[in-house]
């Protein structure tokens, strides 16, 4: 996936939004900010993010707006293979724990250091990615290998009926 | 002393003049209205809403480096949040808007040099 990975980004505060999408495309990623949930909603209907990094509280704005915790439940919903990385000015344990519960991958709190956390938490990501990639490939490869040996047991054994593989004493 | 400390900025933007001035100039934006909608809030004692600008305000002053503000913005949330204290917020929303306002007037000279 390299450098490629597209990252959607909810963020209703524009500087906040400004910094993470910067941030990220400075990465080399393909971002795209929205400031709204129901924009990101609407856009999932025909496009959709490898990483999404969801703002918890999404009302400081406009305060009829969808709250970044109900987006989380919409998203995985609709596409549960999108990771979530929630993220809020709150430093608090209940609400990273309630994230996770409804499908966050991470929790990061805003901040000075919350760009390297966001680097960090991608990385885990990609590292998850690949684990479960390689588990595939060596899933495949086991059942490539039980083929032949089955084939080469069976034609072993059609070799002995025919008398074309004669048995040692 | 100077009021406001850049460092973080810099570090983020990698020294991007563009980035920092822009960054900067969005928080010159951000600012004044926030502190309005706080006095506003608290006299209405919309204490909820309060809670939410001052939560929104809190990691900008710290990219800014306006770092003496940070106890007192987390307070003005905290106590706005638990509607505890709320005597107390008239006098920290004070401090905040005459200390912001000075940083402001650094962060606009600083935006200048770039």
């Amino acid at each position: 996936m390299a450098n490629s990975l597209k990252v959607y980004v909810v963020e209703d505060d524009t500087m906040q939004g400004e910094m993470v999408k910067d941030h990220l495309t400075g990465k080399g990623y393909t971002v795209k900010l929205f400031n709204t949930g129901e924009g990101l909603l609407k856009e999932l209907d025909t496009d959709s993010p490898d990483i999404l990094v969801l703002d918890y509280n999404l009302n400081s704005v406009d305060k009829s707006a969808m709250e970044g915790i109900d987006i989380l439940k919409r998203v995985k919903d609709k596409n549960d293979n999108v990771e979530v990385i929630m993220y809020s000015g709150q430093d608090s344990i209940d609400v990273a724990v309630n994230t996770m519960r409804y499908g966050a991958f991470d929790y990061i709190v805003k901040g000075e250091t919350a760009f390297s956390r966001l680097d960090f938490i991608i990385g885990k990501i990609r590292k998850q990615w690949e684990i479960v990639a390689n588990e595939k490939h060596y899933r495949k490869m086991n059942t490539w290998l039980i083929a032949l040996i089955a084939a080469m047991v069976g034609a072993i054994i059609v070799g002995v009926i025919t008398g074309g593989i004669t048995l040692g004493s | 002393m100077s009021l406001i400390d850049l460092t973080f900025l810099q570090g983020f933007t990698k020294g991007d003049n563009a980035k920092m001035k822009k960054y900067i100039s969005m928080f010159l934006d951000i600012a004044p209205k926030s502190i309005t909608d706080m006095e506003a809030m608290n006299q209405e004692k919309r204490y909820d809403e309060l809670k939410v600008v001052a939560h929104s305000l809190k990691p900008q002053v710290s990219y800014m480096g306006i770092k003496h503000l940070e106890t007192n913005i987390k307070e003005i949330e905290l106590f706005a949040g638990s509607k505890t204290n709320t005597e107390q917020l008239a006098e920290k929303i004070a401090y905040f808007k005459t200390e912001c306002t000075k940083a402001c007037e650094e962060l606009s000279s600083a935006a200048s040099k770039l």
